[in-house]
């Protein structure tokens, strides 16, 4: 009390810790001044200022390769991810409510399947996914990929789920239950609702691992007439030389999105990871 | 409306423990009977297993003229109020009352017009939009109410509605829940540890320990006529008085010793009741803090009983003048095990007293008087007002 704000030791912790701020905008500014480099200026001087900012390396990447455009390509990514996320929250919401809920051996059971599905690394049964896939006919279309990630990602999803569901009171069910609510209508009106915290970061972490995944993506739509966002950019890479520039270009345009769902969803998220729900 | 009947109601868990054992118990129809007892006697398992949230082990509950045992809780027609009050957070207090409704599917318009109603009633019309974490605690007791009077249900359970409110705001909820189901004449079950709220709101109250139902009654059958210790000491305050006696020959009508002091007995003490078996065998004594009256205005005819005042709360228009009895505080282990029931610090009390062969006693008297701290003085007492208990099962002998 009395004392100002400011030690000398709260002055050069703040400057530290600015510095370190500065040093994770590092990649962005490298991504953002490659992205307006003429072509060979990026082979020639790649970590220098543009000596031209080349504004229309943006439109040249947005045509995209192989006659499918960056937006074509957006879309799908935006499908996909929508697609994949959506599912997730109804399936990791309602498997978690009922795994959390049952106090049955089985329930505990399931719980810890799901954990094992998160420890198991998912890129040793790439294989023979791709071979049932395909003769599911789920390879090369968005819909194969929704399918791949919902089932990818629901353990995530129900892990982070039942954390909260088992810290929700059960009042809140019981109390409906006794005003003559059937089960649908008491997680549909009550206790999904009272999910959203959780539902956000769930959307935001498996929206965020879904957008930004690489590998199954160019394995299951490699080819195709639908790419997503990282596949499409991919395409400037190739065999003999790589377009750096177009490949940044894409890279900045494909991060619009996923940064406004953040900035949008920021609170919400927090929340999800810290508190509860308030009555 | 309709009534609740439990018949030899058990409640066993997995582990064996019974939270409710052979329960007998009818709330008749338009009935407020209160459930009170200390923490984990099993009154809030009992009103759980009437709204159907606990299964019940063995026995039948009936809900009006239907057995209950295996019905879902949606299908019971009744209305719970839950001690945390249980809104639903994300909505507002009009959709907070109207989701029993609409869960019958009543028109929009019917259900427009109830909650109206019940928010009139409630003093609510104006916090309708609003959402639960805006309202006091009062305001959200009243919304938990709505929700449960809007459906005019068979029946209200209500578990602890009150013990989350400060002091002067449940004394007033205490007066409208008490008007409010007077009103509706709606059969209610209502669930509480506060023994002051069982003895005003209900009509007849049930006393639970571990599990057992110990007395049922009208509040002031209670208080004067205890079926055992524990419903003695549970009902009152201050509590009543515990010490330990006998009850020998001597004098007509025989006479009750405390300590070294002798009060004798009259005709009517002795005749009714098991006491008369109980010749030379220790007991215990109860005395009501209201029946140690100041010789003064009492009966001169009145046996005495001495004892040091030790201390004096003045809390007019009455006092609470604390004595030190020279007496044998109860000791029987069952006894400690009742008193330690109803509070744990009384126990202790108990325990120390015993080791200086002295009882700390209260008197409720007027304030008129003043009383000085450290005299010794003589109390007046009625022996008809005198309470006998068996020191072992702690049944009441008279």
């Amino acid at each position: 009390m009395g004392q100002h704000r400011y030690t000398l030791k709260t002055y050069g912790l703040e400057l530290l810790l600015l510095g370190l701020a500065a040093l994770w905008c590092v990649p962005f500014y490298y991504l953002s001044i490659v992205a307006v480099k003429p072509d060979m200026e990026v082979f020639t001087a790649p970590m220098s200022f543009p000596s031209e900012v080349r504004w229309d390396n943006f439109s040249r990447a947005w045509e995209g390769t192989a006659g499918v455009s960056l937006g074509t390509a957006l879309a799908n990514s935006i499908i996909v991810t929508v697609g994949s996320v959506a599912l997730l929250i109804f399936f990791g919401s309602l498997t978690a409510y009922v795994i959390s809920r049952n106090r049955q051996r089985l329930a505990g059971w399931l719980y810890t399947f799901f954990v094992v599905g998160i420890i198991l690394p998912y890129q040793l049964a790439v294989v023979p996914l791709f071979s049932s896939m395909r003769s599911l006919g789920l390879v090369g279309n968005q819909i194969g990929l929704i399918v791949l990630y919902t089932g990818l990602f629901l353990p995530m999803a129900v892990f982070l789920y039942s954390g909260f569901v088992r810290a929700l009171p059960v009042d809140y069910e019981e109390a409906a239950e006794v005003d003559g609510a059937t089960r649908s209508r008491i997680f549909f009106r009550i206790v999904f609702p009272l999910l959203r915290p959780i539902t956000a970061t769930v959307a935001v972490m498996t929206g965020l691992l879904i957008w930004n995944d690489f590998f199954m993506q160019l394995i299951f739509l490699s080819g195709s007439q639908s790419p997503t966002l990282p596949v499409a950019i991919y395409g400037f890479v190739g065999e003999f030389t790589a377009r750096w520039n177009m490949v940044f270009a894409a890279v900045l345009v494909s991060l619009v999105p996923i940064l406004g769902f953040y900035l949008v969803a920021q609170r919400q998220l927090i929340q999800g990871f810290t508190g509860g729900v308030k009555s | 409306m309709a009534s609740i009947i439990y018949k030899n109601i058990t409640k066993r868990y997995a582990d064996g423990t019974k939270a409710v054992d052979n329960l007998n118990l009818e709330i008749r129809e338009g009935e407020f009977m209160i459930v009170v007892g200390p923490s984990g006697c099993g009154k809030t398992t009992a009103l759980r297993m009437a709204a159907g949230l606990e299964d019940i082990t063995d026995g039948q509950l009936t809900i009006g003229d239907r057995v209950v045992n295996d019905l879902e809780p949606r299908d019971r027609d009744i209305a719970m109020v839950f001690q945390n009050y249980a809104l639903y957070p994300h909505m507002t207090i009009f959709e907070n009352i109207a989701f029993p409704l609409q869960n019958r599917n009543m028109p929009a318009a019917e259900v427009k017009q109830r909650v109206q109603a019940a928010a009139r009633t409630l003093g609510l019309e104006e916090h309708l939009d609003r959402r639960p974490k805006h309202l006091s605690g009062g305001q959200r007791q009243r919304v938990a109410m709505g929700r449960a009077i809007v459906r005019r249900p068979k029946a209200f359970l209500m578990d602890e509605p009150l013990s989350n409110l400060d002091a002067k705001l449940r004394v007033q909820m205490r007066a409208e829940i008490t008007r409010m189901q007077r009103d509706l004449g709606v059969t209610t079950l209502y669930v509480t540890h506060d023994q002051v709220e069982a003895m005003t709101m209900g009509d007849r109250i049930a006393v639970m320990r571990k599990g057992v139902l110990q007395q049922v009654g009208a509040p002031v059958e209670l208080y004067e006529k205890p079926a055992n210790l524990f419903v003695a000491s549970f009902i009152g305050s201050p509590a009543m008085n515990l010490v330990q006696g006998r009850v020998t020959n001597g004098n007509p009508f025989g006479v009750c010793e405390i300590g070294r002091q002798q009060i004798a007995l009259t005709s009517d003490v002795l005749r009714n009741g098991r006491l008369s078996n109980y010749h030379d065998r220790d007991l215990v004594i109860g005395i009501r803090p209201e029946h140690l009256e100041d010789p003064q205005g009492a009966d001169p005819m009145a046996p005495r009983l001495t004892a040091k005042i030790r201390l004096v709360e003045m809390l007019p228009p009455e006092q609470l003048v604390h004595l030190e009895l020279d007496a044998e505080p109860v000791a029987s282990i069952s006894a400690l095990e009742l008193a330690a029931d109803v509070d744990k610090t009384r126990a202790e009390n108990l325990r120390l007293e015993a080791q200086s062969h002295r009882v700390s006693i209260v008197a409720r008297l007027p304030s008129g008087r003043r009383y000085t701290e450290g005299e010794t003085a003589e109390w007046a007492i009625n022996p008809a007002n005198l309470h006998f208990f068996d020191g072992e099962t702690g049944e009441v002998l008279r």
